[in-house]
């Protein structure tokens, strides 16, 4: 399918092509001589800086990095050239080159990397030229941690981006960079060396830096996908002239769930169970003559304790003169907190540079494949399980326990049913750059992204349930293979001009990006036309094809998106002071229909460097000062499926097929419930940012605040019709939403002799409010739990998904308190609950209509949170260094699904009851308590209430890690630069009145932006304990 | 003129990326949509059977959700443990579902499906080019026979529904309010009758199952006939039905209801299952391991109610035997009677439903293949003796009653007076029709719903409030999202 396009795809970048040939034209006679100049930078300690930035100041892209030697080796233009060379945590140093070919540099440590530079999308710049919100990670920081994926590197690094991971293994956390910009919900970009790329699949060991762009002017040149932030990697690369370097880590380490809901044992089930049936005056009719009555603790028997994880990573780098490179492989190996359930990860990656006058290429190739085996059972079905069913029973076909309710055996479940899947991945990159002129450069990449994905699933016939599903009776076989190819190209111009105290800096470029995908699947039964067993003659067989003669499944399909863009940039700075950057971006999406497919993206930000002014070197203490503000469109439509306008009509599967004729013979019917919809459009943010940075008693205290607002507006979002309508819920650009918060960064830096410290603090409020919908009496409702209704609602005011529930006030007492819970409707007292008895909730009945209905709920809170906050301390003092990093958030509320279904009350039939709910239940005897009585089928005690939100406010100590390196003399006489030993813990503690599972719940688990913030019961999160070792020689 | 050129450039890279238009055209190589569908005569066919697919879900969702609610609220059932121990069955015959309740709710969505796909038909039929007028005509007569045969389901079990005579195609159409049931009633009965004459008698044997002239009269006839004072039209109707088709009782009642005679002449209309695979396909309900007893695998959620065996008992053949469609209805094990079920004596004590328990196969495979009938000519014979009786002309009534108490092996009716040929037609439309989604409904017209209740100890006769329970509100789906129509303040 590739090769359809290349020729169409080449025009694009033909095109920039020709305008660059005809760009050099023009320009050529301002060419200059080059020359090669040499360098050695060191620090106060003539201690050589490996690493440091060299670069010349007029074409800052054209920079290199100081070997471990600390020497470099630069290509300038022109005699008056500046050098500019920074390192992270020392004064950046600008001099003029002159005559001179060989230079020794000495850089002043300094607190803080103002000079810094950063990588921005197509280029980099300056720290101190910033205008927009750009967050860093520290390169630093990253080093010192060991995380199984990228996204948690950025866990509390940066104020306003808030990172919540299941204990899965292998999940993939999600990030949400300052609240929720999209209805649509959205994960931020990831641009990996500047090719859009999956995250996913980057072993986090080979991170040098992260950066993220929050705001919509710094996002804006990534225009389309950027409204959810954009997060810039850069992996680790050579250095030229630096001989070969290795860096090792291992580490190994136990995970165990931070928390497990207690459930009830034997003795107190059987009596819960009991006053269950007795308080709604049924017989009790648990028979257990003859049965085998255990003990099962069933979340015990289905855990891996102390789940296993080991990792080794090493990395290879170094360069000649004309070319670097750094090779990188890893293993994890990572157990799951469920038995039977592992994941194993290889990563492989090359990344090199080549250099010849005024080119250089740098390719890159990374391999990545994961093994899964996926549990076949979960820590919910345990719960679900009666403790007197026994593990394993004899008198059972299969020998495994069942029985009194429906539910499969999960120990059973584990050791039956196999369930796999491997993921390869292949990506390719290259870069070229190109400098035409002294101070203009061309750029190209290309990128490609193979995905191979592998799923199998397989079971032999067994019983583990009282009503078995039909295909438990059966041999049963699952294939599922996926195809990934996603295709990026972009080529762009950098332009730079330095005229006395202005600099400009324009880029311009275009990129092609084609996105495919195809999927086949079958499932195998294996039975023959009357229902009898039948294929898989081999028992043990795997592959389709054991399966011959039973009945088969086949499905698939596949989808392909495509986007155009062409951006340009403008930066002008004057005398260090007057910042200003202008973007523009123009894409188009082939999700839409041909008169809406084009978007606009301007951006527009300015900054002033106060601190620069000549009347503030009379504030001493004030070291930097920098007032900015930006503004900026971003489109999004990324919720769209691929075909979403269309009206489809689909041929059905073999469930929805129907006899036809005397003979019966089957036919598959063509089905069309979608409505054609041409007008979709970009979804689009208009976004607001306001900042002060500053720096105070020589950057000691240094901080940033920032304001923000950003409207989302035509939000694409699935728009659900009634069912009268005999539609599909269709896409629509269907509401606006806002966002609005301060983000809050504040850094204190101190080095007492030996002792270096730092205490940083972030800060983020978040203010979410739909502003509008198809109507302002539009009320959007949250999805179904348990057949009883919805419990959020998304409405013109409030925040998406708020909480509508009827309000719980206490317990009844007695009859009395019954009787006089009444309401005054036509000047008469009606019980609002006449059909209450003492120990059942109480509701209040708001509208005073004598019914509890929908007009009684009420706005309860939401799941957003109003505040989230980190707080880390890092420490070093000699060898040892020390990390502390705690994360919370508080204003927010959380459904807990969970304890609905463990209190036991919920449904008509008999349940396994949480230990609480089985002792601490009302009755006569403990009227001093929250749970109502246990009666089957009086399910007005499990209504959806406010008796069942919690606060979902936690504070956390996400990470905590006690580091030592060998001192030097002892590393010199081994000829090893650098051993650091460490032990680190992540989640050690948590304070939180939530009593779900985690209340971290990943809300991709609520599956619509419509119910935020359900406790479902979850794979638990992990608190991990690890211990390992970083090697470099 | 440096500064001029970089103006120009950015400029016409921004217009030159106007023309990636080809590019961008994607195709979806899966689905067709609505510019490339509708091609041909079969994309038509193909469209038009998907209404019936609509109404059969596989396995246990159809006697769950689309059964259910027809079966567990009469006086003939008795719903079990297995029934009521889960949540949303349990709702329908306690009484106490509410509008999120989850059966009436797929009741209303599904049948909006099927009208909804109707309408789409309607909307693009005349546009498809090589197909002859009559068949144009056939098609939209089958399509709108279809539309109204969904409304007649929707007006059995919701007291107001939404008439959707169209296909929306705007967001801004999707709406629709609730109307009268006589507004809604007289849609069913204009587009039953203006289809009927144009729909085939039968339809050639490759075809057989799809909707026909017959089936659409005999559900106009019933739709005058649930709407109480228009039993002159019914009257009509169903004597049309007998007299210019080929109709007739089988004689062997059981057979109808095991998968062994879906050809059946007494078969109007049914929803259809198979066991034909035909590569990929597969369509089977749970009907027999739902009915059979638990002492031999089955999920027994619901048995014959003890009112209905003494009603077969109340009355012998002309040979002195038990009524012959108890045989086909029930399974019990009683002295000196001979029970066989699939070749074999039945001994369970627990008595259960033979109709649509195929065979022991089916319970044990969990998978039925027979067709669930729901229109047969004994329907309209005794359909048409209650139209005459309530015209106060019992005695014409008499010898369409016989015909099926013949049938049943039972001697002539003998009394001609309005009050005793009513209660025996109510009484014969029990024995016949068990576990046929008649029961509730007819109560309901009747009037009688919680006194039948009472009688027979049905688990939800005491929450049933009169004028409240005989109809379902309107799903909270329905009324979330559609703002013409408010919630149903009784629920």
């Amino acid at each position: 399918m590739n090769l359809q396009i290349k020729p169409r795809k080449q025009s694009a970048l033909v095109r920039i092509g020709l305008l660059c040939l005809f760009f050099c034209a023009w320009s050529a006679a301002a060419r200059a001589q080059a020359k090669q100049v040499r360098g050695m930078v060191t620090d106060e300690d003539n201690e050589p800086l490996a690493g440091a930035s060299v670069y010349i100041k007029s074409n800052p892209s054209a920079g290199t990095l100081t070997g471990a030697d600390g020497k470099f080796q630069l290509q300038t233009e022109g005699e008056n050239a500046v050098l500019v060379v920074s390192y992270v945590g020392y004064k950046t140093v600008e001099l003029e080159i002159g005559s001179r070919s060989v230079l020794a540099i000495q850089l002043a440590e300094k607190v803080m990397e103002l000079d810094e530079l950063v990588v921005v999308g197509y280029g980099m710049q300056k720290k101190s030229d910033l205008t927009s919100s750009v967050a860093l990670v520290d390169a630093g920081e990253i080093k010192k941690l060991s995380v199984p994926n990228v996204a948690s590197l950025l866990q509390g690094r940066a104020s306003g981006v808030i990172v919540t991971t299941s204990g899965e293994p292998g999940a993939s956390p999600n990030v949400v960079v300052r609240g929720l910009s999209s209805l649509g919900g959205g994960a931020p970009l990831y641009v990996i060396d500047g090719v859009p790329s999956n995250s996913y699949y980057l072993d986090p060991d080979d991170v040098e830096s992260v950066e993220i762009l929050k705001d919509a002017a710094a996002a804006a040149i990534y225009g389309t996908r950027a409204a959810s932030g954009v997060v810039l990697i850069t992996t680790k690369k050579g250095q030229r002239d630096s001989k070969m370097k290795v860096d090792f880590s291992s580490s190994f380490g136990v995970q165990n769930p931070t928390h497990l809901q207690e459930m009830a044992n034997s003795i107190d089930f059987l009596a819960f169970d009991k006053a269950l049936y007795e308080n709604a005056g049924k017989p009790y009719e648990l028979d257990l003559t003859g049965a085998k009555i255990a003990d099962t603790d069933w979340q015990d028997e289905i855990r891996n304790k102390n789940a296993f994880q080991q990792k080794y990573n090493i990395v290879l780098s170094g360069g000649g003169k004309n070319s670097a490179y750094s090779f990188s492989a890893g293993v994890l190996g990572q157990e799951g907190m469920i038995k039977e359930n592992a994941m194993k990860r290889y990563s492989f990656r090359l990344n090199t540079d080549f250099h010849r006058g005024k080119f250089s290429f740098s390719p890159s190739i990374s391999y990545f494949r994961q093994e899964d085996e996926y549990e076949t059972t979960s820590f919910n079905e345990a719960q679900r399980m009666l403790p007197i069913v026994p593990v394993y029973d004899d008198s059972r076909p299969d020998g495994y326990g069942y029985g009194y309710i429906s539910g499969s055996n999960p120990v059973g479940d584990l050791e039956l049913k196999t369930s796999e899947g491997t993921t390869d991945y292949l990506n390719l990159k290259l870069k070229a750059d190109y400098s035409i002129l002294d101070d203009l450069k061309l750029t190209a990449r290309g990128g490609v992204e193979k995905t191979d994905y592998f799923g199998y699933y397989r079971h032999a016939p067994h019983q583990l349930a009282l009503q078995p599903e039909r295909e438990d009776n059966y041999h049963v076989l699952e294939d599922n293979n996926s195809k990934r190819l996603n295709l990026v190209g972009e080529a762009f111009l950098n332009y730079t001009k330095e005229l006395q105290e202005h600099r400009l800096d324009v880029m311009l470029g275009g990129s092609f990006e084609d996105r495919w995908y195809r999927r086949a699947y079958v499932k195998l039964v294996g039975e023959d036309d009357d229902g009898n067993p039948s294929g898989f003659f081999n028992e043990d067989g795997s592959t389709i094809d054991a399966g011959e003669g039973s009945t088969s499944s086949p499905s698939g399909y596949e989808t392909q998106i495509r986007y155009v863009s062409y951006f340009s940039r403008v930066n002008y700075a004057y005398a260090d002071r007057y910042l200003l950057q202008a973007t523009i971006r123009r894409d188009a999406s082939s999700k839409f229909g041909k008169d809406n497919r084009w978007g606009t993206f301007p951006s527009v930000s300015a900054g002033w460097n106060l601190g620069n002014e000549t009347f503030m070197d009379n504030v001493p203490v004030v070291s930097h000062l920098k007032l900015r503000g930006g503004y900026g469109v971003l489109g999004n439509d990324r919720s769209l499926g691929a075909y979403a306008k269309n009206a489809r009509f689909y041929s059905g599967s073999f469930q929805t097929s129907y006899p036809v004729g005397v003979d019966n013979k089957l036919v598959l019917p063509v089905f069309g419930k979608d409505l054609q919809n041409d007008g979709l459009r970009w979804e689009q943010t208009v976004d607001v940012n306001l900042g002060i940075d500053f720096g105070l008693w020589e950057d000691r205290l240094s901080g940033s605040v920032e304001y923000y607002r950003r409207e989302t507006e035509d939000v694409l979002l699935e728009t659900l019709v009634a069912p009268s309508s005999g539609k599909n819920d269709p896409y629509t650009n269907l509401g606006s939403m806002e966002n609005r918060g301060l983000d809050l960064l504040l850094t204190y830096r101190q080095r007492i002799n030996d002792l270096n410290f730092s205490v940083s603090g972030t800060m983020a409020t978040l203010e979410n409010e739909v502003t509008k919908l198809n109507n302002d009496e539009q009320k959007i409702k949250g999805k179904d739990i348990f057949f009883r209704g919805s419990v959020t609602q998304t409405q013109v005011g409030d925040p998406a998904a708020s909480f509508f529930l009827l309000q719980a006030d206490g317990i009844f007492q007695n009859m009395n308190e019954v009787m006089t819970h009444v309401s005054l409707v036509n000047g008469e007292g009606v019980p609002v609950q006449p059909d209450a008895k003492p120990g059942d909730v109480r509701y209040k009945d708001l509208n005073g209509d004598g019914l509890l209905n929908d007009k009684d709920k009420v706005y309860s809170g939401k799941y957003l949170p109003d505040l989230i906050y980190s707080f880390s301390i890092n420490a070093d003092y000699k060898e040892w260094d020390l990390s502390m990093f705690f994360q919370g958030v508080a204003g927010n509320k959380i459904y807990n699904v969970q304890r609905l279904q463990t209190e036991g009350i919920a449904f008509m039939s008999r349940q396994a009851p949480s230990h609480k709910a089985a002792t601490d239940f009302w009755s006569e005897t403990n009227t001093d308590t929250d749970l109502p009585r246990p009666a089957l089928g009086v399910i007005d005690n499990a209504r959806h209430s406010t008796r069942f939100l919690e606060d979902g406010g936690y504070f956390r100590l996400k990470n905590i890690q006690l580091g030592y390196a060998l001192p030097e003399r002892l590393l010199k006489r081994i000829n090893v630069n650098r051993v650091r030993l460490y032990v680190s813990a992540d989640n050690l503690f948590t304070l939180t009145d939530y009593t779900g599972t985690d209340p971290e719940i990943n809300s991709s688990v609520t599956e619509s932006v419509y119910s935020l913030g359900l406790g479902y019961p979850a794979y638990p999160a992990g608190r991990t304990y690890v211990m390992g070792i970083q090697l470099s020689f | 003129m440096k500064y001029k050129n970089i103006v120009c450039l950015w400029i016409s890279v921004f217009l030159l990326g106007l023309g990636c238009d080809d590019y961008l055209d994607l195709n979806d190589p899966t689905n067709l949509n609505a510019d490339n569908y509708w091609r041909n005569e079969a994309d038509v066919k193909n469209t038009a059977l998907a209404m019936y697919a609509m109404l059969t879900p596989g396995s246990w969702r159809y006697h769950e959700y689309y059964i259910g609610p027809g079966i567990l609220r009469g006086d003939d059932v008795l719903p079990l443990y297995e029934a009521l121990r889960w949540d949303y069955i349990a709702a329908v015959p306690y009484f106490s579902n509410r509008p999120a309740n989850p059966c009436p709710d797929i009741i209303w969505n599904k049948m909006y499906d099927v009208i909804g796909q109707a309408n789409q038909i309607l909307r693009y039929i005349d546009g498809v080019t090589g197909m002859d007028e009559a068949a144009v005509n056939r098609y939209k007569a089958e399509v709108r026979a279809m539309r109204a045969y969904a409304h007649y389901e929707l007006l059995r079990n919701f007291r107001q529904i939404v008439i959707a005579d169209s296909d929306p195609d705007g967001l801004d159409k999707l709406n629709r309010p609730l109307s009268s049931r006589e507004g809604s009633w007289n849609f069913v009965v204009r587009e039953l009758s203006e289809a009927a004459p144009l729909l085939p008698k039968k339809w050639s044997d490759d075809q057989y199952g799809r909707i026909t002239s017959g089936a659409a009269k005999a559900f106009l006839g019933t739709a005058y006939l649930y709407q109480g004072n228009k039993m002159k039209e019914a009257e009509q109707t169903f004597k049309s039905v007998i007299a210019d088709y080929d109709y007739e009782l089988d004689d062997e009642f059981a057979r109808l209801f095991d998968g062994s005679k879906e050809t059946s002449n007494e078969i109007i209309f049914a929803q259809r299952f198979t066991a034909d695979k035909n590569g990929t396909g597969y369509k089977y309900n749970n009907m027999a391991v739902a009915n059979y007893t638990s002492d031999d695998g089955g999920w027994y959620m619901w048995r014959p109610s003890d009112f209905l065996m003494e009603s077969f008992r109340e009355e012998k053949t002309t040979d002195g035997k038990y009524d012959k469609r108890m045989f086909g209805t029930v399974l019990w094990s009683e002295e000196n009677v001979d029970v066989v079920f699939d070749g074999e004596p039945y001994t369970s004590s627990k008595t259960c439903f033979r109709k649509y328990t195929e065979s022991k196969q089916a319970v044990s495979s969990m998978t039925s293949y027979a067709d669930y009938i729901t229109m047969r000519y004994a329907d309209v014979l005794l359909m048409l003796a209650e139209a005459l009786t309530e015209q106060n002309k019992a005695p014409e009534a008499v010898p369409y009653l016989d015909q099926v108490r013949e049938r049943a092996g039972l001697s002539k009716f003998g009394k001609t007076d309005t009050e005793s040929v009513r209660a025996e037609i109510r009484r014969q439309r029990l024995l016949e029709f068990a576990l046929e989604s008649k029961r509730f409904y007819d109560l309901v017209r009747w009037g009688i719903v919680k006194e039948q209740l009472t009688e027979a100890k049905h688990i939800g006769a005491a929450a049933f409030v009169k004028g409240k329970h005989e109809y379902f509100p309107v799903p909270l789906s329905e009324t979330n999202n559609n703002p013409k129509i408010d919630p149903d303040p009784n629920f």
